[in-house]
This record gives structure tokens, sequence and C-alpha cells, in this order.
């Protein structure tokens, strides 16, 4: 299971990607291979506030439906209509056609706290 | 020094509508969510029988709305995930809990597993030997069936290959809601009827789903099943389970979700993608 190394993540499931001041937000390979097959993924819409540690949408797969929390805070900039139309892309490849959001971060350093690659491997193997 | 149990609350709700059934297992979810609420575990029946939708489960071209209307069954839409289910002669159960406040319970699978525990010890004690699937079961698509009894993913329990217990669960803001449909009998050709024309799916629930009674090669009466289920959590978690009923704020809270969200035609007939701003952290907001 992949964890990449140029990606920070948290204890959501979440993964960011920084470019600049945009962060590129996903769902990691992890939580979609517990998930299971995931069938709809509820988004935000461009324009809407994210605010960190908060739900900003929702997936669904066979097995439950988890809230999406966002890892910083700021406002949605671009959302991955192709994801909604097919939510396997997150699945099949979770670190890039199955990108969810892309957020102007209010506070870049925010990115900053989130946990690091093996971080985040050590804690999903607890 | 022996650990004391944890405790576990109790409550034997009879029966209800679908709106009510959800509304209330919702207003648990997010009263445990809270911390006002004890860890429950709650046991019901549905009456009128009822179709319940999985969250984000589309109606056209899945259920038979005009189909229900005519046998007089509601059509809800889930809190949780899944696919359709006609709720008739079974019993429900719902698990309400903090995830920190279940072993297992930060994580999807290992919740389930945890609290499949409960459900595996009661249904052994009506004579059914049943166990969480390994993998999904073959249907030779990757489209969902309709019917959530049509296919057992990994961790659904089944005897023998067929699905016993339909689960559905959400996970919001730190709290668990699980529950599941564990029917007592089944008329396939009732559920077949409910769901939208599609054979294949009609073919497969037959084989795919077995019943408690035709498990168990008697008939388990509702009863005999919630005093399993009861001894059965007890043992499976290791909990001590004590009967007790909704809170006031819980029944506030229940009534408010049946009025504004559960008994709403725009609520159940239109999938949450479709209406925004009925962001899910707003509409699960428990204070108005």
């Amino acid at each position: 299971m992949e964890f990449p190394d140029d990606l920070k993540y948290t204890d959501k499931h979440m993964w960011v990607r920084v470019d600049g001041s945009e962060i590129t937000v996903g769902l990691t390979a992890y939580a979609a291979d517990e998930m299971g097959e995931i069938v709809y993924v509820e988004l935000p819409e461009e324009g809407e506030a994210a605010v960190a540690g908060e739900p900003f949408g929702s997936i669904e797969s066979t097995k439950a439906i988890e809230d999406l929390v966002a890892p910083v805070g700021g406002k949605v900039k671009k959302v991955n209509t192709e994801v909604v139309d097919a939510p396997e892309s997150i699945n099949e490849d979770p670190y890039g056609n199955g990108w969810l959001v892309v957020v102007d971060a209010e506070d870049v350093k925010q990115v900053d706290e989130l946990l690091s690659a093996a971080d985040y491997e050590a804690q999903m193997a607890k | 020094m022996a650990t004391r149990k944890p405790t576990w609350r109790l409550i034997r709700s009879g029966f209800a509508d679908g709106f009510e059934n959800m509304a209330i297992d919702e207003a648990l979810m997010l009263s445990c969510a809270e911390g006002a609420s004890p860890p429950t575990l709650r046991l019901y029946g549905w009456r009128p029988p009822g179709v319940s939708l999985g969250y984000f489960q589309p109606v056209d071209g899945q259920i038979d709305q005009e189909e229900c209307a005519r046998r007089g069954y509601t059509v809800v839409r889930r809190p949780t995930g899944g696919r359709a289910i006609l709720h008739d002669d079974e019993v429900t159960y719902s698990v309400s809990v903090r995830q920190a406040d279940l072993p297992g319970g930060a994580k999807l699978l290992s919740s389930y597993r945890e609290i499949s525990r409960g459900i595996e010890a009661a249904l052994r004690r009506v004579g059914v030997a049943a166990s969480p699937a390994a993998g999904e079961t073959k249907s030779g698509s990757r489209v969902p069936p309709a019917a959530c009894f049509a296919r057992a993913a990994r961790s659904d329990m089944t005897v023998d290959g067929r699905k016993i217990v339909g689960s559905a669960q959400a996970r919001r803001h730190g709290a668990i809601l699980q529950h599941g449909s564990i029917p007592l009998r089944v008329n396939v050709a009732d559920v077949a009827a409910v769901m939208a024309p599609d054979s294949r799916a009609k073919a497969a629930l037959g084989e795919a789903a077995v019943s408690v009674s035709d498990a168990a090669g008697r008939q388990v009466s509702f009863e005999e099943l919630c005093k399993a289920l009861v001894a059965g959590f007890e043992q499976g978690l290791g909990v001590t389970l004590v009967p007790g009923d909704l809170m006031d704020e819980e029944r506030t809270v229940a009534a408010r979700l049946c009025a504004t969200k559960y008994g709403t035609d725009a609520w159940n007939l239109e999938r949450p993608g479709a209406r925004r701003g009925s962001h899910s952290a707003k509409s699960l907001a428990i204070s108005s």
C-alpha cells in the first residue's frame, strides 16, 4: 500500500499536496481500502469555505458512509467533478485521478502540523 | 482485581414506521457524538413494512415507488450507506457509540468486526452458525445491485455464503451508528416486487440471502431473537446491557428529525448531492 513521501496526511485519512497556497486534498489508499468499493462521494461547491477539522463532504462505500474532514482551512477553489461521476477512481488511483478538491489555504503553515507519510503509516499499523 | 465491564444502554423500542425509526437512530448517533448519551443497543421493528435506501442511493431505477405505495410501504432514506432493504418480518438492531468507546472503533473494518461479535453470538443462541464474509460474493457486475441482500461484501454476516444480516454504518463527528436488518422470515417475491424491474437482481435475491428461520430450520420469533441479541451483545462485546429508554433531549431531536428530514419527500426521494446547501455537517447539527 502506498503512502507517497511528498504528501502530508491526517488521522482522518486525508492526504494533501502543496503547491504554493493551493492544497490538493484526497482520500488515502488506506482509507479507500478499508471502505471497500466507493460508490458515491459528496463534495462541496467551489467558493465554499473549508474549516480545518470540520466535515466538508461525505463518502460512501458498500460498507459505510463517512465524513470527509478538511485537513486545512480556506476556500474551495476546484472540485473534481469527474470523481463524482466515477467514484471508483478513488479506489483505483487515490493520489492521482481520485483527488477530491483544491483548497486555497488561508494559512499554508497549517500543513506543517500534519502527519508525514511515515507517521501516518505507523498510526494505521496500530 | 476484576475489571468492571462497560455498561451500555439497551432500548427495546417496539414497532414504528421507517421515518421514526431512522430519526431515532440518527438522534442517538448525534447524542453520542456530543458525549450526552451512553453507548446504546436499540432493537426495533417496522410497522408498516418499509423500504430503506442507502444515503446516496438513487430512487429512480432502484425502487418501484408505485408498488410501495400500493402496498402501503414507507420509503425512507437512511443516514447510513449501503443499498435498499425491505424491512418486514425482522429484528432491526442499531448500535450508537463514540468511536473511542468501542474497541477497534477508530477503524471501519475493526468496528464492524467488533459489532459482529455480538451478532454472531446472538445467532448462535438461536442455532445459526454465521460468520463474517471473507470477501465479496461474485455478482458479475461492478454496479451495485439495488438490493442490499443481493450481494455480500467483506465482513457481512453470512451463512454458507448467503447474507443473513444487512448492516450499514455511518461515521460522523467521532461517533458510529451501525444498524442492521436481521430477517426472521423473507418473502423473496415481496422484496423483488419493491425493487425496480431488473430480472438479474431479482433472480439473485433468492440465492444470495437467507432468513434466520430458514438458517435455523425452525420458526424463530421476534421476541426470541431480541433476547438472543441482548445476551449475544453482552457476551460478544463483553458489556453489560442496562434496559433504558430515550432521554427527553433525544426524543426531542428525533421528533424534529422526523418532521424536518425523515418524514419529507425532499430527503427521502432525492439524493443528497441534488440539494445544494444541505451539507452533511449542517444537516446533522444537533442544536437548532
